[in-house]
């Protein structure tokens, strides 16, 4: 009998387990029903959206300010108690997610992108937004990720910058000076070696982290756009660009004088190597100084430009939009998306949010609370020497693919230009 | 005597039969559907270009060179983790004391997510390593066990083959026991030898959980992903580039879903003959005392 009674159970048990997955869209759909009526019962002159919650879904990468993101949101909902703003803030697959979301017609109001290429992959969902009032706020460097067609269609996050972050104590110890040519940086990572430190700690295990590398050669170039043209019409390939060439010879210098194991650095051992001070430099963004100084909270770093050349002229460091909010097309409340946005570059919490953040503003007349590394990129970029981020112009994948192409020159010692030719060949196979 | 009603067979799989109709069967379809378009992923268009997307693949270098690459890790995989797996099953066979406690740490490995794993062994490999060459200086330790192309491979079915050994080991050791030992004893009197017993009586009444195994074994080392991913991620270059791996940056990396469904359809063909030729053969050399 007892038996029977426990096999009953467990059977029914297995059964239940099937409909947890389905009764929780019913109760949301009951949910939501439920506000509707109540609003129509009320609904007067004006229109629903001041009697019932407007929900607003807000899709965020960039995990490292995600506490201030929300607390942004939360400023908004108090200045504004009719709306609710549900901020997802996903690190790695964002893509992956956002892309089930608009398959499964789930497409967030207010969503994330890198710009640029960016624009045109996700352009079915994107809306216009030249007529916004922020439009006319937004710093003129930052205008080349967010613009297509002479029309804007994001708005920008944050500058960035990426560069040689360099331990300035380490400099000073040993009297060196910041290297504007090649062979003055040769000189001191010379320095660097006989004083037991080693000169560059190299994140090459990264296949990421490369492919910035390789896209600050392709942020180089005078006229980038009519480059890639010209190499999607089998015109040019990467052999032709002196840019291309002394990027992977730039390459050669930083293995040569970066720690033996050049394929083991990931972001933790380079983050290490910095912070516990064994490494004096690294080809990095400014997004590794918190967790540097989290090893070594007492650090002092800086950046200064790639010296790719012994022409002091040629050294950039690589500065552009790090993240762009879009707003969706085809959202149900799309005023209050664009309301959003224009609300956080005219807004009391808007500025507090750019200082809590720590960004390098893409905002005109925004106070900066930031760190000597994007100290030292914001006087960079108001002397005029900054390029574009190369990497974002890149076909969709390329940006690890090169990375990985990159990996295989280093593994097997293949020629230069061998290696610039698979660039070229992958980056033909990305763009069918 | 026992009625077999097909009306309760039928109910008692529907449980187990729907959830997997709607993860597997249906997105299997599905993917083959994609498979024959042109789609990046994302746009609600795709370009209907029948059977380019497999015409394709057979010249895609990186492709083929991922199959070889897992074909050689399966090949790996299964050996070590089955000839380990029985060794120590035939080890834990026997009645010890702290015989249960054993068995319990062996099969621990099994129950951490390949991911935590992962990086947790990238630390061992690379940070414990060197610190173990720096106190001692034996040049075993002082390899780059993930930066070397060719090292990069057995580190990773280190890996596995840690995590995995554990669950094999278990069904191993319940084959073993169904073994009636009335069997090994009168072969012992008939004159036979350890080898002898192992060879003619042990092996083939083990042939139910040595298939089961090599099954498991199999299609468990070509859908190995997440070790890929946290150990080397594909790299140095596409060294360790598994086909999963590939498929997975080809359809939401590279933005090509319809080119990697394809490459998903062929890795299926591939791992779906190459079982049904295990089982059959392994099936055929049971035998049911």
């Amino acid at each position: 009998m007892l038996k029977k009674y426990l096999s009953i159970l467990l059977t029914v048990g297995l059964v239940l387990n099937l409909l947890v997955g389905c009764s929780e869209k019913t109760e949301d759909n009951n949910l939501s029903e439920s506000t509707n009526e109540t609003a129509t019962e009320t609904t007067n002159e004006t229109t629903s959206k001041n009697d019932e919650k407007v929900k607003i879904s807000w899709f965020q990468f960039q995990i490292e300010v995600a506490e201030q993101v929300k607390a942004l949101a939360k400023a908004y909902e108090e200045e504004h108690p009719n709306v609710e703003i549900d901020v997802e803030v996903i690190g790695d697959g964002y893509f992956d997610i956002l892309r089930a979301r608009i398959a499964s017609g789930e497409t967030p109001d207010i969503f994330m992108t890198k710009g640029y290429n960016y624009l045109d992959l996700y352009g079915e969902y994107i809306e216009d937004l030249s007529s916004q009032p922020f439009a006319d706020n937004i710093v003129a460097s930052a205008k080349p990720c967010i613009t297509k067609d002479d029309n804007i269609y994001g708005l920008p996050v944050q500058m960035s910058g990426w560069g040689v972050i360099y331990n300035k104590e380490i400099f000073e110890k040993l009297g060196l000076k910041i290297p504007t040519t090649k062979s003055e940086l040769i000189e001191v990572c010379d320095t660097l070696e006989k004083n037991g430190i080693t000169p560059f700690v190299n994140q090459f295990k990264d296949t990421w982290l490369l492919g910035q590398f390789i896209g600050t050669g392709v942020g180089s170039f005078d006229n980038p756009q009519k480059f890639i043209g010209d190499m999607l019409k089998d015109e040019v390939t990467f052999n032709d660009s002196p840019e291309m060439i002394r990027n992977i010879e730039f390459l050669d210098l930083v293995l040569e004088h970066g720690q033996d194991a050049s394929l083991e650095g990931d972001w933790n051992y380079a983050c290490t190597a910095m912070g516990l001070e064994e490494a004096a430099m690294i080809l990095e963004g400014i997004w590794v100084y918190d967790t540097i100084a989290s090893i070594n909270p007492d650090i002092e770093l800086g950046m200064f430009p790639v010296p790719y050349t012994d022409q002091s002229e040629d050294s950039k460091i690589y500065s552009d939009v790090n993240g762009v909010w879009n707003v969706y097309n085809g959202s149900e409340n799309k005023e209050v998306a664009l309301d959003i946005l224009n609300w956080i570059t005219s807004s009391k919490a808007g500025q507090q949010f750019v200082l809590d953040c720590s960004f390098i503003p893409a905002y005109e007349g925004f106070d900066a609370n930031i760190n000597s590394v994007g100290q030292d990129i914001m006087k960079y970029n108001s002397e005029g020497k900054s390029n574009i981020w190369g990497w974002l112009l890149y076909p969709s994948g390329f940006e690890t693919e090169s990375g990985s192409i990159y990996q295989e020159y280093i593994v097997n010692d293949y020629s230069h230009e061998q290696t610039l030719d698979s660039l070229t060949s992958k980056w033909l196979e990305l763009s069918n | 005597m026992m009625k077999t009603n097909k009306k309760t067979y039928i109910l008692f799989i529907l449980p187990m039969f729907l959830p997997f109709s709607i993860f597997f069967i249906i997105p299997f379809f599905m993917g083959f559907y994609y498979s024959l378009f042109d789609w990046n992923g994302i746009s609600s268009y795709k370009i209907f270009v029948g059977m380019d997307n497999y015409i394709r693949l057979f010249s895609d270098l990186k492709y083929l060179q991922s199959i070889k690459f897992s074909l050689i890790y399966v090949i790996m995989y299964v050996i070590f983790t089955n000839i380990l797996a029985l060794i120590l099953a035939f080890l834990l066979d026997r009645k010890f004391k702290g015989r249960n406690l054993l068995r319990a740490l062996y099969f621990l490995p099994n129950v951490i997510s390949p991911i935590i794993a992962g990086f947790v062994w990238v630390f061992i490999f690379q940070a414990v390593s060197k610190n173990i060459y720096k106190l001692t200086q034996v040049e075993f330790f002082n390899k780059s066990w993930l930066g070397d192309g060719k090292l990069a491979i057995v580190s990773i079915i280190i890996v596995a083959v840690w995590q995995a050994v554990g669950y094999l080991m278990v069904i191993y050791i319940a084959g073993l026991q169904s073994i009636d030992n009335a069997l090994l004893e009168s072969s012992s009197i008939d004159g036979a030898n350890a080898f002898a017993k192992f060879r003619h009586i042990t092996l083939p009444l083990l042939m139910p959980a040595i298939t089961v195994n090599l099954f498991m074994a199999i299609t468990q080392a070509f859908r190995m992903f997440d070790l890929n991913v946290a150990l080397t991620n594909g790299g140095p270059g596409y060294a360790t580039t598994s086909v999963a791996l590939d498929i997975y940056k080809t359809a939401f990396k590279n933005n090509m879903m319809g080119y990697g469904s394809a490459k998903a359809i062929v890795l299926f063909a591939i791992v779906f003959t190459i079982t049904i030729i295990q089982i059959k053969y392994t099936k055929s050399r049971e035998i049911e005392v």
